[in-house]
């Protein structure tokens, strides 16, 4: 049984099936399935109120499911703590609040790769993410909460990619940062799903910029997926909102 | 029959102490250590008062080294040592409570219980030292003295009543709300206008006033006023009781006080001389259990059956209230037009409304904003641009007196406001939103839009007690403006939402509405759709140019070009905290070096 599983799933690096939960007793997802494969990057769209922080939390195992299941390469992990996904490559990073404010810029990466053994991966993480986002080298010392509200944002994202996570669960990581960077940002998370297979489940209220590096699209309203498509037909649409 | 009444008059004056002390933990978000210093000094007061005064030859039957009291009737000595505690308190919290985080308060009380017991044990000619000071007359009621305990449940039983009503009508009314609001947010209380150093100041010396009232009864009760009766233990207890039965909800504190007032007799008759040793034990276990299982104590703050009978009202309310308003200016309200349109002529001058000159700012070796120059004509829309780390939020920061400026001079409508505080600019005519929209989680939409609206009367906590006719009125208007402002922005629907339980983008848009409701002239907006989606994003578009529209002034943070592009008439380029560069965003953006530096290559 579970062998079966194990090689229906060996494409898709996360499985989530008829997903429900919430908050106490209303609940705020109703039903939602979505696959998300090796190197794949699923952008969710949806109004605000939608579910779609609900859904990524409900996948990091932040929330308790009501009913459902998680399928993480293969292995059930419906009832596992988020700890041990995070042992087993996942990462969240919320749209709030997803540093440590007194500890410095290079403590927080550090921090990052908590999981981590080798220091040989760790300091090549680190310079690959200075390469990326230069200001957190340039002020590595600063205490983070000091620091603007988008370089707060980047060093989020920098910590995310120090845990070398294979799937990235990322809440409006573009949220406060300058058009310039966006770009940029993303342009080195495509690269990353292209070369190291990473898989990204991104929820993220610039359409403009989240669907030109999305494989595929899932439409959500009021706690139900409306539809899956891939990116190609999303980005054809000009009325997505029309859709809701 | 006396034994039953007994145990219910000592889990009354607990009930007593714990809903005043829920007033400062609950409401306001302040712990504080000394609640039975307090009721302590209710009990000595009485005593001292009330007892007979010392006639030279002869000796009263005091116990220690009192020589006698003032011979007081009893209701006048209850009044004054109300007032006794209510003073003290009021005086000792100025200095902790003018900062602004909590620990100051914990440890200044703490130490404030320590002494008072320590004095009270020690200052023999006026307390009766260990032993304490006794024989206190006992209370009088209508004349008669009541000693037993079948009696003087009743006088008790009614102070507590009138004890919940009254902590329960302030905890729900608009002086609550401003407290809640301080619990929550405290910056964002003063951004929109208000002091926060008084409301806790008044609120600290009216918890004070009601546990002495309980301390009054007790010392004319048990007819003795003695240091163990108000110990740090019984801080400690009533700290137990307000968390064990729900912050911020008086019918928790019943619930709990009830609990846990009848676990003396209780363990007294099953286990009879060991009862102490248990009642730690079950105590202690009781906390880690709630904690565990009902994190928010046992009848949580927006529950109970008097809030559902409040919900149930106004869910009533608003629906009728939205179906009658379309945005017309009325008295107070914070609309789009402000209070004397005759003043704002909207003539072809171009107005200067806010001016701001050779703002600097360094933190440790990072200079975030050095020598910012520019200024806000009335009835335009400036954008502040430029990169992360500009400097952008630092210069809102330094215009509204968030963080000090180092150098730097702000005027604004001609005056200068440099160095007032952010409360005083926001009365002045200048809100400011923030980036991480500091919103009252606990509170629901409407109650965050309303704590904006300004000059409420009804916050104060001395009208709302003498004119609760008047308050209830006031309170309907406010709340009926609040409701428009969230319309405004489409957030009707969830005016009853608790703000914690909106989606990240909602919440920004309940924080445009709460800017909106200060009725401020001069609006600054740190990022409000960063997270709101496309059509509502389109929508606050809107409202915003209709602010513009109705002659405010208004600057603007924001990453997203569409939105500036649509919305700005001006935009002010900041990079390394220099202004670089100001004009329309057409000309900054055909500048290529700003372009670079803005959207990369």
């Amino acid at each position: 049984m579970e062998r079966s599983e194990k090689a229906q799933a060996t494409t898709d690096r996360l499985v989530a099936s008829n997903l429900v939960c919430g908050y106490g007793k209303h609940s705020v997802l109703h039903d939602v399935s979505l696959t998300v494969g090796a190197g794949e990057i699923v952008t969710i769209l949806g109004h605000n109120g939608a579910g779609k922080t609900t859904a990524l939390k409900a996948l990091f195992g932040l929330l308790p499911l009501q009913s459902g299941v998680v399928i993480h390469d293969g292995q059930n992990i419906t009832k596992s703590s988020t700890a041990s996904r995070v042992r087993g490559g996942m990462s969240y990073t919320s749209a709030t609040s997803a540093i440590f404010r007194d500890l410095t810029v290079r403590q927080n990466l550090e921090l990052g790769a908590f999981t981590v053994r080798d220091s040989k991966v760790r300091a090549e993480r680190l310079a690959r993410i200075h390469d990326l986002f230069p200001v957190l080298k340039d002020r590595g010392s600063a205490v983070a909460g000091r620091m603007s509200g988008g370089q707060q944002r980047l060093l989020s994202i920098g910590l995310a990619l120090m845990s070398g996570a294979e799937l990235m669960l990322l809440d409006e990581p573009s949220l406060g940062i300058a058009p310039s960077l966006v770009t940029e940002l993303f342009e080195s998370i495509r690269a990353l799903s292209r070369d190291a297979g990473l898989s990204v489940v991104l929820v993220e209220q610039n359409v403009g910029a989240a669907l030109p590096i999305s494989d595929r699209v899932y439409y959500l309203r009021a706690g139900e997926i409306l539809l899956s498509e891939s990116a190609d037909e999303a980005r054809a649409r000009d009325d997505w909102w029309e859709l809701f | 029959m006396e034994y039953y009444a007994d145990i219910a008059i000592q889990i009354m004056f607990l009930m007593m102490l714990a809903l005043s002390l829920n007033l400062l933990v609950g409401y306001t978000g302040e712990t504080s250590m000394a609640q039975a210093a307090f009721y302590g000094i209710g009990a000595y007061t009485v005593g001292l008062l009330t007892m007979p005064v010392a006639v030279a030859g002869l000796e009263i039957a005091t116990s220690s080294g009192v020589a006698g009291g003032a011979g007081w009737p009893f209701w006048p000595a209850v009044l004054i040592s109300i007032l006794v505690s209510a003073a003290v308190a009021s005086a000792i919290s100025i200095p902790a409570l003018s900062r602004v985080r909590g620990e100051f308060l914990i440890l200044m009380t703490l130490a404030f219980q320590l002494v008072t017991t320590q004095l009270m044990g020690s200052l023999t000619s006026i307390t009766g030292g260990t032993f304490g000071l006794t024989p206190i007359p006992p209370m009088t009621f209508f004349g008669q003295s009541l000693i037993k305990p079948s009696q003087v449940v009743i006088v008790v039983g009614i102070a507590t009543v009138l004890t919940f009503v009254f902590c329960y009508r302030l905890g729900e009314s608009p002086f609550g709300r401003v407290l809640k609001g301080i619990r929550e947010q405290e910056t964002a209380v003063r951004a929109v206008g208000k002091g926060t150093v008084l409301p806790k100041v008044i609120v600290f010396g009216v918890a004070a006033g009601v546990a002495g009232l309980a301390g009054a009864l007790n010392a004319s009760y048990y007819q003795v006023a003695a240091p163990q009766s108000f110990n740090l233990d019984v801080s400690i207890l009533a700290i137990a009781v307000v968390i064990l039965g729900g912050v911020a909800n008086p019918v928790g504190t019943v619930v709990a006080a009830i609990l846990l007032g009848l676990l003396n007799p209780v363990l007294d008759a099953l286990v009879g001389a060991e009862a102490s040793a248990w009642r730690g034990v079950i105590y202690g276990l009781a906390l880690v259990l709630v904690m565990r299982y009902r994190p928010q104590g046992l009848v949580p703050e927006h529950q109970g059956p008097l809030r559902f009978l409040r919900r149930r009202r106004r869910r009533n309310a608003p629906a009728v209230a939205a179906a009658a308003t379309t945005r017309a200016p009325r008295d107070g309200a914070p609309d789009a037009t402000p209070g004397a349109p005759g003043a704002v002529p909207s003539g072809p001058a171009p107005e200067v409304v806010l001016k701001v000159e050779g703002m600097s700012k360094s933190f440790g070796g990072i200079k975030a904003v050095s020598d910012a120059t520019f200024d806000l004509t009335r009835g335009q829309i400036t954008a502040l641009v430029g990169p992360n780390g500009a400097g952008k939020t630092t210069l809102f920061n330094l215009i509204t007196n968030a963080i000090t400026p180092d150098q730097g001079a702000v005027t604004l409508n001609g005056t200068s406001i440099t160095g007032l505080s952010i409360s005083e600019i926001a009365r002045r005519g200048m809100a400011r939103s923030f980036q991480d929209g500091r919103l009252f989680e606990r509170l629901s939409a409407i109650d965050n839009v309303a704590m904006a609206i300004p000059d409420q009367r009804a916050e104060n906590p001395f009208i709302l007690t003498v004119r609760p006719l008047y308050v209830k009125k006031r309170e309907r208007a406010v709340r009926q403006s609040a409701l428009e402002c969230l319309q405004l922005v489409g957030m009707h629907a969830d005016a009853e939402t608790l703000v914690a339980d909106l989606s990240y983008g909602d919440q920004k848009l309940v924080a445009i509405a709460r800017l909106i409701a200060t009725g401020a002239d001069v609006l600054l907006l740190d990022e409000p759709t960063s997270g709101v989606d496309p059509s509502a994003v389109e929508h606050v578009i809107d409202v915003i140019s209709d602010l513009r529209a109705a002659g405010k002034t208004i600057c603007l943070v924001e990453h997203s070009v569409h939105m500036v592009e649509r919305l700005a008439d001006r935009a002010v380029f900041l990079d390394q905290g220099r202004v670089l560069a100001m004009g329309s965003m057409k000309e900054l953006m055909a500048r290529q070096d700003l372009k670079e530096i803005y959207f990369g290559a």
